[in-house]
């Protein structure tokens, strides 16, 4: 079942502060077209690290293909989104 | 291959300040860098006291090697930094596959060891263990992430030997470079402050509590009214150096190490054994072809414990009876552990350069039970000083003893 606008809304509020409190990021990097690893300095450790944040915050722990195929901020609320329509 | 080894850089953080200068200054006004709190009481420790780094902030390096520190390594990231600067040693040196690490600490970072291992006592692994906990709590944490920081290719050597560690770190660093192994060391060690870490000492007896309410008077190493180590925190980088490496590139020469030693006791895990301490100060004197009679200065691991200071006073004066002067600076900066060793030598440097003495600070009648030595107490003493001796004990009977020379 596809999910309200408001919920979609919560979940980047709510990926945005894990992301700003993991990574150390402003505001104004945690932009839908950023990249994770070019624009954000992110790297192999700091996707595990999300991934654990994820599990921690939305109850999900993503498979390694998934993971691999994230590039931007888009591409990260996507999965989230993807999570809560299939529960 | 024997080469000679020169000191070209020192870098610190302590109790008593964090830079290599305000340390010094604050030895020679005699200041103390304990404090008391209460914070422990709920965790059952019986002492209030400590010594910690203060006015330090994490966020001077950058996230993505700061992740794998914990406070020990960011310490000793920030006092290496401190001690590259001091040398004035250049990227391609640092960067390079003749320069290695030789850095300690009692083990990894005491807070994310208590993240990892809590998880477990949780029932669940895996809750709250970050990417990086266990890059935090390894033992070689420090010399890990200082060769990452810097980029440091060459060899790296953990002595995590408690409070013998950087004092190890030193005499290891020394003995590659003296073999041609190494032509620069980054040497020291570190410690972080954490409940857990004083309690050892506080089952054991070991830590003062009749200061509690007066902090600058404890601990006080040798005197009759002693009764125990004050755990505190810090970190302290030296470099190392080839001496025609140091001469060819101008560099500032502090001293020499010119002789090392380790042992062990085999005797007893946290009883110090006399003959232990004096074959570890022989040992070094023969590393470094002096006499007794050629010492100028003894700094003393002198913890204020009961027994480890009879032990050590004794040792010394067996060797070198009571025309040396001796002094520990742990009256000043307490117990820093893996730190001690790298931090007190950092005071002896200066001592060599200023031909001063400091004395044992709150030592004031020094034990009978203690060795007949010349103790240094009360005010700072003017002093020629070639040769300096220093000790570092630890728990598991590990000894080891530097000759710090003057250049």
């Amino acid at each position: 079942m596809e999910i309200s606008v408001e919920l979609q809304e919560k979940i980047v509020v709510k990926t945005n502060e894990i992301m700003r409190d993991l990574f150390e990021l402003s505001p104004d990097e945690l932009k839908p077209e950023s990249r994770l690893y070019e624009d954000l300095d992110l790297d192999s450790l700091d996707a595990i690290d999300l991934i654990i944040a994820f599990q921690k915050e939305f109850g999900f722990k993503p498979e390694n293909e998934e993971v691999q195929g994230i590039r931007t901020m888009k591409d990260v609320y996507e999965m989230v989104y993807l999570y809560h329509e299939k529960r | 291959m024997s080469r000679r080894v020169v000191i070209t850089g020192v870098g610190l953080l302590s109790p008593l300040g964090n830079t290599f200068e305000d340390f010094i200054i604050n030895l020679y006004k005699g200041k103390s860098g304990i404090e008391s709190d209460t914070d422990w009481v709920p965790f059952g420790l019986e002492t209030h006291l400590r010594g910690s780094v203060k006015d330090f902030s994490e966020k001077n390096i950058p996230r993505k090697e700061r992740r794998s520190m914990s406070r020990v390594a960011q310490l000793a990231v920030t006092a290496t930094k401190m001690a590259f600067d001091d040398a004035s040693l250049s990227k391609e040196l640092i960067e390079n596959e003749r320069t290695g690490i030789s850095y300690g600490s009692t083990m990894g970072g005491t807070s994310a060891i208590q993240d990892f291992f809590g998880s477990t006592v949780d029932g669940n692994v895996t809750k709250g263990v970050m990417s990086t906990t266990f890059l935090k709590i390894m033992s070689h944490t420090c010399a890990a992430n200082i060769g990452t920081a810097f980029k440091i290719p060459g060899p790296t050597m953990a002595s995590c030997t408690a409070c013998a560690a950087s004092t190890q770190g030193i005499g290891f660093g020394y003995q590659a470079i003296k073999e041609g192994r190494l032509d620069v060391a980054v040497c020291g060690g570190a410690e972080e402050l954490h409940v857990s870490v004083a309690s050892v000492f506080d089952t054991l007896r070991s830590t003062s509590t009749k200061y509690n309410d007066k902090p600058h008077l404890s601990p006080r190493p040798f005197d009759e009214n002693r009764d125990g180590t004050v755990i505190s925190e810090g970190a302290g980088t030296i470099i190392l150096e080839d001496m025609e490496n140091a001469i060819n590139r101008g560099a500032i020469i502090y001293g020499e190490v010119v002789g090392y030693y380790t042992n062990n006791d085999g005797v007893h895990m946290t009883n110090p054994s006399e003959t232990g301490l004096n074959n570890c100060m022989k040992g070094a004197l023969r590393d470094a072809d002096l006499t007794p009679s050629d010492i100028d200065y003894i700094n003393a691991h002198g913890t204020a414990t009961l027994i480890g200071d009879i032990a050590e006073s004794k040792a010394i004066e067996n060797i070198f009876g009571n025309n040396t002067p001796v002094s520990s600076l742990k009256g000043n900066i307490g117990h820093t552990m893996g730190a001690c060793g790298v931090l007190e030598t950092a005071g002896c440097i200066a001592m060599l350069r200023d031909q001063k003495l400091v004395p044992t600070l709150n030592l004031e009648n020094p034990d009978p039970d203690c060795g007949d030595l010349d103790y240094v107490k009360g005010e700072c003493r003017e002093h020629k000083i070639k040769h300096i001796l220093k000790n570092s004990f630890a728990f598991g009977g590990i000894n080891a003893s530097l000759v710090i020379s003057r250049f």
